[in-house]
């Protein structure tokens, strides 16, 4: 981006010591690591993954001419002002082990080797152009505003399957990539924690009567809005063909109790009614139903976003119990038409599966010691230092992650005795 | 005027722009007689330069500023422009450095201000959003005004030093800036001024008149039948149905009434609340699903409302005349709202609420800086979301009223061309502008989006980085490159918002017909002045799109309509002087649209293929 800056005026850069570990680099965790910056406290954040960016920076946008706030652009502004306060995220980094320190925590860190080390490189994408498994061993991080800007995957490159392949690191002119890169541990001393993990989406695989992973045309809400995001359209999921039949499943692992998801997830029927628009948008001649339970509007202007889509979505009360593959290639719902209370079918060309949120379930947030609500999720514990923040606290959209993780913020500056 | 002296250009080691197709020898050297040319393998190598005092650099291969590195700076994304723009990699590396070093050139040097705001806050609005705000900014250790608080409110004892509450004071105006705002008031005993660093606004919630506990207790004889609304008029919040849902599962299980709850959908997205639900259906509520345009109503001989509905989750019709009914309110603005915007400057949205129903104003944002509203005050009525939004603001407050040496010079009005018309003052979105003699901008309040500066008619107020002669000196160096002499190909100038158009072309895949690109970035799309267009055109480009984020996603709210709106004013005056506007595109998208990107710039290049070179340029020849 061009434009001439000069002193970063409104951020005071001061000597930092790292006094916060912040785990999760995704809308949450980078919005909590500035608004700390902002006021002097160094955040430590670690992400998992090889890129920050979550499970926003997998949305698309919604909007067709104006803004639908579904919020998906939220991570990339996050992103942009997070480099632009100097900061950065350790990748392939997770927590192994803590121990109570002074008041505060002694944390041990594992990192996953890096081959390409983010500080030597200059992004200039000269190894994307010599890999010959670009893209997937090789990746350029879907969210320019934030480094590290590429990445190695050991999983799909040659030179870990054992070919002789040095492709990328002779390619690199500032020497960034190292294939014999080992992974290392770190201990860091901080003074608080801040979990920011993110959602899981709820695996349709465990409801198998919908079809999932058998029959063609069912996908994830997830997958569709990778496919709107990378092709701007739909028609990937349904061999190259735009599909003119859409459904969406509403409550996939969520309002179930004998899955033990006792709760709503909040924003499935905002995502799902917002993509119901953009597909509409894209192909107006698009038939989209969408079988329901409740329809979950809250927040401001929702209801009028409703509204509008109603008139263009075929709204089905009820969920369906099973989906099947029908003759010719495409999906059969069966349903209750509630009106007439006989049981019907319609044939669809996709069918979306608009899956819930999960709590985290990785073990090391019980290691550290966060509580956990009713329901799974992660609650923030003050006094202890340790903070939740974002989808991993409770089912929440984008904006509401955002608010979140300034929230917890301010909650921790406050533990930190920064107020005034 | 105090210019930049020391120029820098940083570049990529010589493999790196080998690389990329541009000869590095030939590059030092041709760049070497206008500025030092300095080469570097990290970017914390460039961020530890430390230049002399009042340079200027240019960051070759970068898309963001260094914050560690303390001079003014450009940069070029090199990898992620070049795709877009026609011609040997060489020549077209060159273009952009030298149209970036005229930009640094022109670049003033910075002055600064230190500003230490006032340490107390002003919070307006009656009912638990007010007082939670008050309690979490005393907690902060701030000193707080409560206006128009409960009578009997009073935070914790430990506080009582910090917090003055005013409960029949009126609000008569603000004037100021953030930091330091100074606040009118009256009352019945006169009138008086405070000094605050914030203003949250927090409205009124006095709880529902309605209340659903207020229901007839254990009155009942036999087959009594209580009933509940929730959302026929109007959508229930969540709160409003945990609420409703709580009372009629109370009802439910202390007394033998037959209890309904009447709602077209049941709102359970928040915390609990489907556990709530189910609770409340064990107690025996039976919830009945209304459709979504209301069930018809009529009124029986006793008197009593009567429901008339297809239920199709029970398949029955159901005609339901309560003896008891507790209709739910529908949630609507507090009349302090329009008042409070009315005084203060502040945009309101359509339904009422402050603050625009725009995704970059969340949580707690309103169009000023240093003017917070939640709760209540901007429509909101969950408890959950409530407490984000006060943890939101403590922390926005914080940072807004912790001391800062601050840049003063980002907006400069040139008092030669300045008529003093305030057209400025009027135009900026953020109340960011004063008249001190002439208009001055507060540093603290300005976002920095050029909005002034596009409006102002006489080009008195210039923003740092995007002045007139700044854009004009990148768009005359960009425009004066020699054309591709075998094929057409359009040469089109994107005037694009930095946070949305170059984010997306960033992201947008490579295009597979080659075009002919020359990228502007404004601060925002309402940046956009008719003669930055018509000089693209007499310079020769064959098409010109303006990109701004979508309407309702721009983070001033006005920007992307003011672009909009020139837009169409200058395809009118166009095709006035007989030149096709088809030329010219306005488009909308969002920084994460990098297939879109590619998709609309493509299209616009094959409509101008398709009409010709521009009769103003000499293309194509």
């Amino acid at each position: 981006m061009s434009g001439v800056i000069n002193h970063p005026n409104k951020l005071e850069l001061m000597c930092m010591k790292t006094e916060i570990l912040i785990m999760g680099a995704g809308t949450a965790g980078l919005t909590a690591a500035v608004r700390l910056a902002e006021r002097g406290v160094a955040a430590l954040v670690i992400e998992r993954d090889f890129f920050p960016g979550g499970l926003g920076a997998q949305l698309a946008c919604k909007a067709v001419d104006e803004c639908r706030k579904c919020n998906a652009c939220l991570v990339g502004d996050a992103a942009g002002e997070f480099t632009r306060a100097g900061l950065e995220v350790l990748t392939g980094a997770k927590v192994t082990g803590l121990e109570p320190e002074g008041g505060g925590y002694k944390v041990r860190v594992a990192r996953e080797p890096v081959f390409l080390d983010s500080a030597r490189c200059l992004e200039c994408g000269l190894c994307l152009e010599k890999c010959p498994e670009a893209g997937r061993a090789l990746r350029k991080s879907p969210l320019g505003q934030a480094r590290p800007g590429y990445a190695l995957d050991p999983a799909y490159c040659l030179h870990f399957q054992g070919l002789e392949c040095r492709a990328c690191r002779d390619a690199c002119p500032t020497g960034a990539i190292d294939l014999a890169a080992r992974g290392r541990e770190e201990i860091h001393e901080v003074r608080g924690i801040i979990a920011a993990p993110g959602g899981r989406p709820f695996d349709p695989a465990l409801k198998p009567r919908l079809g999932y992973g058998r029959v063609p045309g069912v996908v994830t809400a997830l997958e569709l809005e990778q496919a709107l995001l990378r092709e701007g359209g739909a028609a990937g999921l349904t061999r190259g063909k735009s599909p003119g039949r859409i459904a969406f499943i509403q409550c996939v692992g969520s309002r179930d109790k004998s899955l033990g998801r006792d709760y709503c997830s909040r924003i499935c029927c905002g995502y799902a009614l917002r993509l119901a628009h953009r597909l509409a948008g894209l192909q107006p001649e698009v038939k989209i139903a969408m079988f329901y339970m409740d329809i979950q509007t809250f927040g401001r202007g929702f209801d009028r976003q409703y509204q509008e889509v109603k008139n263009r979505v075929e709204l089905i009360h009820g969920i369906p119990g099973e989906i099947l593959a029908a003759e010719g290639g495409s999906v059969l719902v069966p349903f209750l038409n509630e009106a007439s209370g006989r049981k019907e079918s319609r044939e669809f060309d996709l069918v979306t599966l608009s899956q819930g949120i999960q709590p985290p379930d990785d073990p090391v947030w019980d290691l550290l010691g966060f509580p956990r609500d009713e329901d799974g999720f992660l609650k923030s514990c003050p006094e202890k230092g340790l903070f939740a923040a974002g989808t991993a606290a409770g089912p929440m959209d984008l904006a509401e992650a955002k608010a979140d993780a300034e929230a917890a913020a301010s909650r921790l500056l406050k533990h930190l005795g920064r107020g005034f | 005027m105090d210019h930049v002296l020391n120029k820098i250009i940083v570049l990529p080691p010589p493999a790196v722009l080998a690389g990329w197709g541009i000869d590095p020898n030939r590059l030092t050297s041709e760049l070497g007689r206008a500025a030092e040319v300095v080469t570097v393998s990290s970017w914390d190598q460039a961020a530890n330069l430390a230049p002399p005092e009042n340079s200027g650099v240019v960051l070759v291969g970068r898309a963001e500023p260094l914050p560690a590195l303390k001079a003014l700076q450009t940069t070029i994304d090199l990898a992620s422009w070049t795709p877009w723009m026609a011609g040997p990699p060489h020549e077209k590396a060159l273009a952009l450095i030298t149209a970036a070093l005229a930009e640094v050139s022109l670049g003033r040097k910075a002055t600064f201000r230190r500003i230490v705001p006032e340490k107390k806050v002003l919070v307006w609005g009656r009912g638990p959003a007010a007082e939670k705000t008050t309690a979490a900014l005393l907690g902060a250790g701030l000193e707080v005004i409560l206006l128009g608080g409960a009578p009997d409110f009073s935070p914790e004892p430990a506080w009582s030093g910090r917090f003055t509450s005013l409960p029949q004071a009126r609000f008569q105006g603000l004037k100021g800036f953030p930091g330091r705002f100074t606040v009118f008031l009256s009352s019945d005993d006169g009138s008086r001024e405070l000094s605050v660093g914030a203003v949250v606004l927090c409205g009124v919630d006095a709880g529902s008149t309605r209340d659903p506990a207020a229901g007839p207790g254990g009155a009942g004889r036999p087959g009594f039948k209580l009933a509940f609304t929730a959302g026929l008029e109007q959508a229930a919040t969540s709160g409003d149905m945990g609420r409703i849902m709580t009372a009629a599962a109370a009802a439910a299980r202390e007394t033998d009434n037959a209890v309904f709850i009447l709602a077209p959908h049941v709102k359970v997205a928040g915390p609990g609340l489907e556990r709530l639900y189910t609770a409340a259906r064990e107690a025996g509520v039976v919830f009945l699903r209304t459709p979504d345009g209301g069930p018809r109503t009529a009124t029986t001989p006793d008197g009593r409302t009567e429901f008339r509905f297809f239920d199709g989750a029970a398949r029955a019709d159901i005609r339901l005349a309560p003896d008891f009914l507790v209709p739910d309110e529908p949630r609507k603005p507090d009349s302090t709202l329009s008042e409070a915007a009315g005084l203060m400057n502040l945009t309101l949205g359509e339904d009422g609420y402050l603050a625009p129903d725009n995704t970059l104003f969340l949580p707690a944002a309103t169009n000023r800086r240093g003017i917070l509203a939640l709760g209540p005050a901007r429509g909101t009525f969950s408890a959950d979301v409530l407490d984000r939004e006060i943890g939101s603001a403590a922390g926005e407050i914080g940072r807004l009223l912790t001391p800062v040496e601050i840049q003063d010079n980002r907006l400069v009005n040139d008092p030669g061309r300045c008529a003093i018309c305030l057209t400025c003052v009027r135009t900026c979105p953020v109340g960011a502008l004063d008249y001190v003699e002439r208009p001055v901008a507060d540093p603290l309040a300005c976002v920095e989006c050029g909005l002034c500066a596009a409006e102002c008619p006489g080009d008195a107020l210039q923003l740092e980085g995007f002045t007139d002669p700044q854009i004009k000196a990148r768009l005359r160096i960009l425009l004066e490159r020699p054309r591709t002499k075998d094929d057409f190909i359009p040469r089109l100038v994107l005037f694009g918002c930095r946070r949305s158009a170059f984010p997306a072309l960033a992201a947008a895949p490579t295009p597979e017909t080659p075009v002919d690109l020359v990228p502007i970035p404004l601060p925002c799309a309402g940046k956009i002045e008719q003669d930055l267009v018509f000089s693209a055109f007499l310079q020769g480009a064959d098409g010109v799109m303006v990109v701004s984020c979508h309407h309702d996603n721009c983070r001033t709210h006005q920007g992307s309509r003011d672009a909009a709106r020139r837009g169409r004013h200058l395809k009118m005056l166009l095709e006035k002087a007989g030149f096709e506007p088809a030329r010219l595109s306005f488009f909308t998208l969002a920084p994460n649209m990098g297939v879109e990107f590619q998709r609309a710039t493509v299209e616009f290049k094959d409509r101008i293929k398709e009409l010709g070179p521009s009769p103003l340029s000499g293309g194509g020849s």
